[in-house]
């Protein structure tokens, strides 16, 4: 019983831990991204574009 | 004064030759991938294609299909497309063609091996993860390799962005890492044989966070960095949102490495995980389908191509695919929803609408791209192409909408209780036999998808004849002196954007957790530095996005901050199940150790793929309980290294299997299912009444478990083999009676005492009655008590 009680709340506590450190990853890079330059993006788009020669 | 850079014009030649390499292995082992597929879906419906031979059994051959059809198709394509693009992304040749050979004919050779072992029955026990630990290590030195060979192309490229689909392969890269090297930690007992050191629960939670992420991580972030990269090409005009490619790639990382426990969902496992998995698993669906919308829109104004470009064609259709398999994957995640699809055929559907596909199509789709432009050549034949399409397309249609249907059918079926309160369907055989159609139609599906593939081959091989390897350029202005990271690795860490956002989530949590005055604290603290932040970034005149824009020409940084978000999200599920065992309460059966003669026959059960086909955990539903017996508790596999949960019930499952039958039933069942149960589709095991148990390797074993934990008495290898006989003889008395003569150590005489004691566990006594207290000893001149009797 008393181990039963100590796992759920340590779970719990790292659980939240975890999520919060990983969503302020991926916040902070998601914003990032939605206000990254307009050219920045279009050159970034367009680099798959590029030909090449082939002999 | 600044001093102005020079630049020089340079010629770059791309190393295509491995990327030939690997796309032809790719078209080679999927159709033998297809074809072991096609033969295992064929035993199913037809025991006779066993042919009573072990090494063509079901057990064996299903892993040799699923890791053919994972690591050596798919492994392959995705090699050749990552190394096709990154060269071309990055501006830059491959940093090391010895490397790249390495990689190559190291993974074939891995491949071989994995082809030869697997059949002879050389196994973990563990799904995608069955290849024994010198290959496993095989695997992981390739993979270095590969992940070298990568990093050291990003180090001296040409191009100081980073395009999206190399921050899918650096995903890739690292996560399949983490995961293969924790899903692969063991023991060996020999040269071919090792005990994974997680047990139980433990074993079931690491592997199917290996298992459900191989698919994240192996099957589909690199996928959608090809689809990043070969859509745009195809189409000829830039990806719709290169924005919403950003979010697609953080979301997946972020979300998930968190779903993997929605394989175990109304197990034993403990609740709050299996409510992670399916939250975490709901949550895939925006930015899968965002991903996909991505894609297909990068197609606008360009949808008429599609009517005569067969590249478009499969690549759309490959991106439909993973949209609808990634909406099929959250729905099968709701628990309601997986106590009827767990355990049948409708996940075998979902698997393959993703592997055939998503998988298959986006891997034809990019070889009919590729081969003309490797060969410096013209596609052989477009109709041959278009041919392949259809064919595949009404194969896959026809695989999948069967395995819904029979799927459906299997758990309606199993779980049916009449308004007495009985099973409407008792027996279990009656269900397989209700689902024979489908299965034959699942065969003609797999088999007209196969002939596609040939139909593939054909026209690449043509193709590559009628051409010859061709020499890829381009031109870059470089500059005099080496180019420098945008960001350095502490710079990436020690910057105020990040500094300040860890200050937020540590404030935040002390805020939410802690309680009185570090609550308060925490709070005021939380308030002050978001001031501080807004403060500071805007007297610099920096934007916070400063700091990412330079990230984006940073492959270190980004590596490590990519690899921060998986292992937060994988740690979580696996260090609190370390502790899960105190947590089972002490009123729990806990499982009995195996006798020595139980172990081996459980190793064989193992090294037969007997799991592939029966389950070992009774989930707690009615129609489970009435057929099977109670639910599964965590403290009755504790022992079980590996765990034997199992995935599919092609047969019943075995978890309280002990007793059921007599020691005479399991001989002839074993002899000849159709004996026993009339219409089964399970092979026969013949050898087993042939080959000697491995009685010597059970002192290694018993060894290497005991170090585990596993309360094994000690004994001398003299007295092990004593308990074998002892036991086996048992056994084979018991069979005397019926008229069979066996000796006690045939491998058969070890699988029955293994089968017979499963479900036999060890029940706590009850807690003893409290003993009256002990009363100090009255004086002698005490006055007497009346008895209260």
């Amino acid at each position: 019983m008393f181990h039963q009680v100590q796992f759920a709340n340590w779970s719990a506590v790292v659980t939240v831990l975890a999520f919060a450190v990983s969503f302020c990853v991926f916040a902070t890079v998601v914003i990032g991204a939605l206000r990254c330059s307009r050219e920045k993006v279009r050159h970034l788009a367009e680099m798959p574009l590029e030909e090449e020669k082939r002999s | 004064m600044a001093r102005q850079t020079i630049m020089k014009t340079k010629t770059i030649e791309f190393n295509d030759r491995v990327v030939r390499q690997f796309m032809l292995a790719s078209v080679f082992w999927g159709i033998i991938a297809m074809v072991a597929g096609v033969l295992i879906a064929a035993q199913l419906s037809f025991h006779v294609l066993n042919f009573d031979t072990s090494w063509l059994t079901f057990g064996r051959l299903r892993p040799l299909h699923t890791n053919a059809a994972i690591f050596a198709f798919v492994g392959n394509m995705i090699f050749a497309g990552i190394y096709h693009s990154t060269q071309r992304l990055v501006r830059v040749r491959l940093a090391s063609d010895f490397l790249s050979q390495l990689h190559f004919w190291g993974w074939q050779l891995i491949i071989v091996a994995a082809a030869i072992t697997l059949p002879l029955g050389f196994t973990r026990g563990k799904e995608y993860a069955e290849l024994i630990w010198p290959i496993n290590i095989a695997v992981v030195v390739i993979w270095v390799v590969f992940a070298i060979n990568f990093f050291w192309t990003l180090a001296i490229r040409n191009e100081k962005s980073l395009y999206v689909a190399i921050w899918f392969y650096i995903a890739t890269i690292i996560t399949v890492a983490m995961l293969y090297i924790v899903n692969h930690l063991q023991i060996p007992t020999s040269l071919t044989h090792a005990y994974p050191i997680f047990g139980g629960v433990q074993d079931g939670l690491v592997q199917w966070w290996y298992g459900h992420n191989a698919v994240a991580f192996f099957l589909t972030t690199p996928v959608l960095g090809i689809m990043y990269y070969y859509m745009p090409k195809a189409a000829e005009r830039p990806v719709y949102s290169y924005r919403l490619s950003v979010v697609h790639f953080w979301s997946l990382v972020f979300i998930y490495i968190w779903a993997g426990p929605h394989h175990l969902l109304n197990t034993a496992l403990p609740e709050w995980l299996q409510s992670l998995g399916m939250i975490f698993s709901l949550m895939l669906w925006a930015p899968s389908w965002g991903g996909m919308l991505n894609g297909l829109l990068t197609l606008r104004g360009a949808w008429n191509k599609l009517r005569t470009d067969p590249v478009l064609k499969f690549l759309a259709a490959g991106v439909t695919f993973y949209g609808m398999s990634t909406f099929e994957g959250p729905l099968l995640a709701i628990r309601s929803v997986n106590a009827l699809s767990h355990y049948t055929d409708w996940t075998i559907g979902h698997v393959h609408s993703g592997t055939l596909g998503w998988n298959s199509f986006m891997a034809a789709g990019m070889f009919y791209w590729l081969a003309p432009r490797l060969w410096n050549t013209k596609l052989y034949s477009v109709k041959l192409a278009d041919l392949h399409f259809w064919i595949g397309m009404v194969g896959i249609l026809l695989y999948i909408a069967s395995m819904w249907v029979s799927g459906i059918t299997q758990g309606l079926m199993l779980n049916a209780v009449t308004p007495d309160g009985v099973l409407a369907y008792p027996n279990f055989l009656e269900v397989v036999n209700s689902t024979r159609a489908m299965l034959h139609t699942r065969i003609l599906g797999g088999a007209l998808f196969l002939v596609g593939m040939i139909l593939m081959a054909y026209n690449l091989f043509r193709t590559i004849r009628s051409g010859h390897p061709a020499v890829a350029t381009i031109e870059v202005q470089v500059p005099d002196e080496p180019r420098k990271e945008g960001m350095s690795l502490v710079a990436g860490f020690l910057n105020p954007p990040v500094i300040y956002s860890f200050l937020l989530v540590l404030f935040s949590c002390g805020w939410g957790f802690a309680q009185g005055t570090i609550s308060t604290v925490s709070l005021v603290l939380l308030v002050e530095t978001a001031l501080v932040a807004m403060i500071h970034l805007g007297l610099s005149g920096k934007k916070w996005n400063d700091w990412y824009e330079r990230l984006l020409e940073s492959w270190l940084p980004f590596t490590v901050l990519t690899f921060v978000a998986v292992v937060a999200g994988g740690m979580i599920q696996i260090l609190p199940t370390v502790f899960v065992k105190q947590s089972a309460g002490a009123d729990a059966p806990m499982q009995k150790v195996y006798t020595p003669l139980e172990l081996a026959g459980r190793d064989i059960y193992v090294r037969e793929g007997c799991y592939n086909c029966h389950s070992q955990m009774i989930r707690p539903l009615v129609g489970e309980v009435l057929r099977y017996g109670k639910s599964g508790r965590l403290s009755e596999s504790v022992y079980d290294f590996p765990f034997q949960w199992g995935s599919k019930r092609t047969g019943p499952d075995l978890q309280r299997e002990g007793g059921k039958y007599p020691n005479m039933w399991h001989f002839q069942h074993m002899m000849d299912p159709r004996s026993t149960s009339i219409g089964s589709p399970m092979p026969a095991y013949p050898w087993l009444y042939k080959q000697l148990t491995d009685i010597p390797a059970l002192t290694a074993k018993i060894r290497v478990l005991t170090g585990f934990g596993v309360p094994f008495p000690p004994r001398s290898p003299d007295a092990i083999r004593e308990a074998c006989l002892e036991q086996g003889r048992t056994i084979t008395d018991d069979l005397a009676k019926s008229g069979v003569k066996i000796a006690p150590d045939k491998e058969i005489i070890a699988v029955i005492a293994y089968l017979q004691q499963l479900g036999k566990y060890n029940v706590p006594a009850a807690p003893a009655a409290p003993s009256p207290p002990v009363l100090p000893p009255a004086p002698a001149d005490a006055p007497k008590q009346a008895s209260s009797h």
